[in-house]
């Protein structure tokens, strides 16, 4: 099967497995799992307070403190008991910057109070994010007075250690993975030529710039943050924000390859031409290439005539699955911005080393055939061909299957929200006639069961429709990649079996449901729009909810502003949706038109030219 | 003795293109046989092609020493090759331009 060995062909001479750009996976989870496990060992032991009791007396016009820093997702809970009738005095819990304030003796904000006196007594308790907590009981009386203060903080998961730690296990992982090398367990191929390391290095300096980068920036926060503001600026916003500021520059940076010439067009196209051979995923766009390089990673290359000849520039790009990874990062803020960090910074990285050890070579290589000397030859147009068509084969494949996970998670969502519409339904309908656990045992059965037949039906709808199209374009990539190998390989050539041109002319009968499908790919396509009626969703969402709130307390005028509002803006997503539908519609017949017919006329035309021959 | 061949009206494009690209792909004159393995039509109608290919100037036969009859792309032949490949190529790409 000319499929099946291009899937296990080569690039360059060597093996597909283990080029110097892609990574060792194995040893990213290992180190991705150790990190995990290692912060939670190590906040747990390091970081907790158990149970502790003390007691604590404040002098008149003095103030007694306690530091709790978990820098992290933490449990804590305090209590007091045992001031005095008479004591007057408070305790309030405030983030550094306030109690410096404090301690300066000028006006501060706190985030919690509770007065101390008349023998109160008080206990608090937190689940969740916690930064930093000072803990200040105040004596404002002319007495001394004390309490008997108990306190318990466990500490699950703490940025602190994570970062040390993440340093370690990568540093390790490196290591480990220059040893395999070392012993020939782990193969990397050599690459086209010997190029100097330039690129790289200079790659891990602008890494480790922009891995510093938040941490100064939290610094820069802290002390130029007002007291007033302090309080909503915390490490839980801060660290996020300048990991956002570091991936939006990671982002955006443009590196200098190198200086070449010829005309911009003509060195892109060489390049695009080379890295195809190679059996790249290349995307041409308007002014640059989009390489893929791994299935979350991909490079811009870019080129721009300068006074010296033209000038190769890259920048990191994703794969739409990459782009998910990131955005879900930045979405979850300050619970996923690391790990969006973590891929920018690691896609970063694999782009300079495409760009130096795939790039540059290619760009050495001499001679470059001209633009239309390769138009001349038959073999490189195949190539071209061949490549153009996989390209639009695999994007298509990816589009059908990231629309078959969004509805599956779409399908799991609605039988959650049938479950609990029917069971609602179900309780109020039930309270004539049940009671007690008979009733709870009613509304959940209604609601599982309702859910359960939607969820069913959907998944088997959803599996019977997208499977054999998923599975008929793999299929088309495999005979497109089958043939592109044979094209950039010297192998030798079974007699039987369809040939290259009949691949390409037979997939360009595909190629209008490939881009039809494509399109369909919804957020990634127009992620603008979609991300945009992603916010408005979740504030319908906060705005509904507050409404219905507010008409359940029977706040009648503020709720129904809240829900009508909310109604509004159900209106507008609702519109642009139908919008962004009637525009892929109309897209989607015009292509089918535009190619109904077109693949008999081109036959017939070249039946033609044969038969004139 | 062979029989006589009936000529093609209309030659389906598909087979033509595969036996110009195996010839294209041969260095050195090809067996008949081994063409018409990868024509993947039956023998009378393989010849039918050959001889219509042959007529137009296409392919040229070649007798070697070992008493087989090979055949060759001649440069016609190529031409008309790379043109059907750089049409489509051509197509493909006016089609998804900024796809």
């Amino acid at each position: 099967m000319i499929g099946s060995r291009a899937s296990s062909g080569v690039r360059d001479g060597a093996s597909v497995l283990g080029w110097p750009e892609r990574s060792n996976r194995t040893l990213i989870v290992l180190a991705v799992v150790a990190i995990l496990v290692g912060t939670v060992a190590l906040s747990m032991t390091m970081f907790s307070v158990p149970h502790r009791a003390e007691t604590i007396t404040v002098e008149p016009r003095s103030y007694h403190s306690l530091y709790l820093g978990a820098y992290g997702f933490c449990r804590l809970e305090y209590s007091h008991t045992g001031a005095s009738y008479f004591a007057e005095g408070y305790i309030v819990e405030l983030d550094r910057k306030n109690f410096e304030l404090l301690a300066d003796g000028k006006p501060y904000d706190y985030t919690g109070y509770e007065a101390i006196g008349m023998g109160g007594q008080g206990t608090m308790t937190t689940h969740g994010a916690l930064w930093e907590l000072f803990i200040v009981v105040v004596n404002e009386g002319s007495s001394p007075f004390s309490i008997e203060f108990e306190y318990d903080m466990t500490v699950y998961v703490s940025y602190l250690p994570a970062g040390p730690i993440a340093l370690a296990v990568f540093a390790c992982a490196y290591a480990v993975d220059r040893w395999m090398v070392s012993r020939g367990s782990r193969e990397i191929p050599p690459a086209l030529g010997t190029v100097p390391l330039t690129t790289k290095r200079r790659m891990i300096q602008v890494i480790v710039v922009l891995v510093l980068m938040p941490v100064a920036l939290v610094y820069a926060f802290e002390i130029l943050t007002p007291g007033s503001l302090s309080l909503w600026m915390s490490g839980f916003i801060t660290l996020p924000l300048s990991l956002l500021i570091s991936i939006v520059i990671a982002l955006f940076l443009r590196f200098k390859l190198l200086l070449v010439q010829g005309s911009p067009e003509d060195v892109l196209a060489d390049l695009a031409h080379r890295l195809r051979v190679s059996r790249y995923l290349v995307a041409p766009r308007r002014s640059y290439l989009s390489v893929q390089i791994s299935s979350t990673a991909a490079i811009k290359l870019r080129a721009k005539r300068v006074p010296d000849g033209t000038l190769v520039s890259f920048q990191m790009d994703a794969t739409p699955t990459g782009w998910v990874l990131i955005f879900i990062g930045i979405f979850l803020f300050v619970f996923f911005m690391p790990l969006a960090w973590a891929v920018v910074l690691f896609t970063l990285y694999r782009a300079a080393a495409f760009a130096q050890v795939r790039v540059i070579p290619r760009m050495s290589q001499m001679p470059i055939p001209s633009f239309q000397q390769r138009e001349a030859d038959a073999k490189a147009v195949l190539i071209d061909s061949l490549a153009e068509g996989r390209r639009l084969a695999s994007e298509a494949y990816d589009s059908v299957k990231s629309n078959y996970e969004d509805s599956f998670i779409i399908s799991v969502l609605a039988a959650m929200l049938v479950f609990a519409v029917l069971a609602v339904v179900s309780w109020f309908a039930s309270s004539q006639f049940l009671e007690g656990p008979e009733r709870i045992v009613v509304t959940i059965v209604v609601g599982a069961v309702g859910s359960v037949y939607l969820l069913v039906f959907q998944l088997i709808r959803l599996v019977m429709t997208t499977k054999p199209v998923l599975a008929e374009i793999k299929a088309w990539r495999g005979r497109l990649e089958g043939a592109l190998f044979r094209e950039t390989t010297v192998v030798g050539l079974a007699d039987s079996g369809p040939s290259s041109f009949e691949v390409v002319l037979d997939s360009y009968r595909e190629l209008p449901k490939w881009l039809k499908a494509r399109s369909k790919g919804g957020a990634f396509r127009q992620p603008g729009l979609w991300f945009l009626m992603f916010f408005i969703s979740y504030g319908i969402y906060g705005l509904a909810l507050y409404g219905v709130f507010q008409l359940g307390t029977g706040n009648l005028p503020v709720g129904g502003l809240f829900f009508g509002v909310a109604m509004v803006l159900v209106y507008v997503v609702f519109a642009l949706y139908l919008r962004w539908k009637r525009q892929q519609d109309e897209e989607s017949k015009t292509v089918s038109d535009e190619w109904s017919g077109r693949y008999e006329t081109l036959r017939s035309e070249m039946e033609a030219y044969l038969r004139g021959v | 003795m062979p029989t006589e061949l009936e000529p093609l009206d209309r030659p389906d494009l598909y087979v033509v293109a595969r036996l110009l690209e195996r010839l294209w792909r041969e260095e050195k004159p090809m067996l008949k046989t081994r063409l018409q393995v990868a024509s993947n039509v039956n023998y009378d109608v393989f010849r039918r092609y050959v001889s219509w290919m042959t007529d137009r100037g296409l392919v040229m036969a070649e007798n070697s020493a070992d008493g087989h009859e090979r055949l060759l792309l001649t440069p016609k032949g190529q031409e008309a090759y790379r043109k059907l490949v750089q049409w489509i190529n051509e197509v493909i790409h006016e089609r998804t331009r900024g796809a």
